[in-house]
């Protein structure tokens, strides 16, 4: 340890108390839906967190079409809070009288890599909504228009983000997160004044995220709110990351 | 100077204490520490492109409280600090980052920065 002299920290304020906690952000689980089939396919967000929460996922099988030689089409369509896949299986006409249709167990593969081995299968997907999640299950019913798969929705859910492990909790006794990149600390005790609060972000690889205060009840409640944000966007840390946050209260109103 | 009565500051935590020091960046990044300001700093090496490496003079047990930095230009920079490691109980030493957005980004050449470090000189709660 440093063996030295150490000067006397000073305010002008009287009772001016220096608070600090270490903090690491919580893990966060992807939501995921499931399509009610014979054999169910079960759709995971890419994302992980709550953002995709209530968000749908929906099948449409449409029906058979003269399409283009031996394809079958699949359109993705919507917003990402509102998927939607409508597959055209082909009835043959172009292709020598065969039809061609995909299975369940194929509409995952098609899910997940963007086309289907041994089938022509003619992506259209302009907003990229494909890619948003993963599919796994299905078997080898085939989609039938008003039959396996057509109209059926899923609704995502169970996505999370944990509360932060306060490391250092001679500063917060417990941090919570309300909402996205919104996190309420509560401090062992209160204070008279909060006179400034600052966070700074522990990670060995370069991440935009600033911390930011969003209000405080030291007085009242012995709380303060933060953000944790990229640009104004408000972001949750990944699990790897730590703050350090500092508060200097005051403890005396004279 | 001040003549006023200032008043102790505390702490919940024992043996805090803060270290500043400034340094001053030249062409692609080059740091040279202040040292008549920077006080318990041995040497800042840059380590990459924004990326630096603070040596201290003393190892401190209890680590990093808090640390900060502000650039100090009279050009407007979009440049923040982040702390990228924490070894000052074992090596002496503070790692940093000066970003721009999520990149690692050398301070402009003539710029200047002042650090803060609160640091722990003990394990004791």
């Amino acid at each position: 340890m440093a063996n030295r002299n150490f000067q006397t920290r000073q305010a002008l304020e009287k009772e001016m108390k220096d608070l600090y906690s270490n903090i690491t952000f919580g893990a966060s689980t992807a939501a995921t839906a499931t399509l009610d089939l014979t054999e169910d396919i079960v759709l995971t967000s890419v994302a992980a967190g709550d953002d995709r929460n209530d968000e749908t996922f929906t099948v449409q099988v449409a029906a058979a079409a003269d399409n283009p030689t031996d394809t079958v089409l699949a359109v993705f369509s919507g917003t990402a809070a509102a998927i939607t896949v409508t597959i055209t299986p082909n009835d043959g006409t172009n292709n020598s009288a065969t039809p061609v249709n995909l299975t369940t167990a194929e509409l995952v593969e098609l899910i997940n890599d963007g086309s289907v081995t041994g089938k022509n299968v003619t992506v259209t997907d302009t907003s990229s909504l494909r890619a948003l999640q993963t599919a796994t299950g299905g078997d080898t019913t085939p989609l039938a228009d008003s039959g396996e798969g057509d109209g059926v929705a899923a609704t995502f859910a169970n996505g999370a983000v944990a509360d932060p492990t306060v490391n250092d909790d001679l500063g917060f006794s417990s941090v919570a997160r309300s909402s996205k990149g919104v996190f309420l600390a509560t401090l062992p005790e209160k204070y008279n004044k909060l006179r400034s609060f600052s966070g700074m972000i522990l990670l060995s690889t370069v991440t935009d995220t600033k911390i930011q205060l969003v209000s405080e009840a030291m007085a009242t409640a012995g709380t303060i709110t933060f953000r944790t944000i990229t640009g104004t966007t408000l972001v949750d840390p990944s699990s790897s990351t730590k703050a350090l946050l500092k508060m200097e209260v005051r403890n005396s109103s004279v | 100077m001040a003549n006023r009565n200032f008043n102790r500051k505390q702490a919940l935590e024992k043996e805090v204490k803060d270290i500043y020091f400034k340094v001053s960046f030249g062409a692609t990044g080059a740091p040279t520490l202040s040292a008549s300001d920077s006080l318990g700093v041995a040497s800042i090496e840059r380590d990459a492109q924004g990326t630096y490496t603070v040596t201290l003079d003393d190892k401190y047990h209890g680590g990093i409280k808090f640390f900060d930095g502000v650039l100090l230009d009279a050009a407007a920079e979009d440049i923040y600090f982040q702390l990228k490691a924490d070894s000052v109980a074992s090596s002496k030493e503070v790692e940093f980052f000066c970003n721009t957005g999520a990149t690692a980004t050398d301070p402009s050449d003539g710029s200047v920065a002042l650090f803060k470090l609160e640091l722990k000189n003990n394990t004791i709660r």
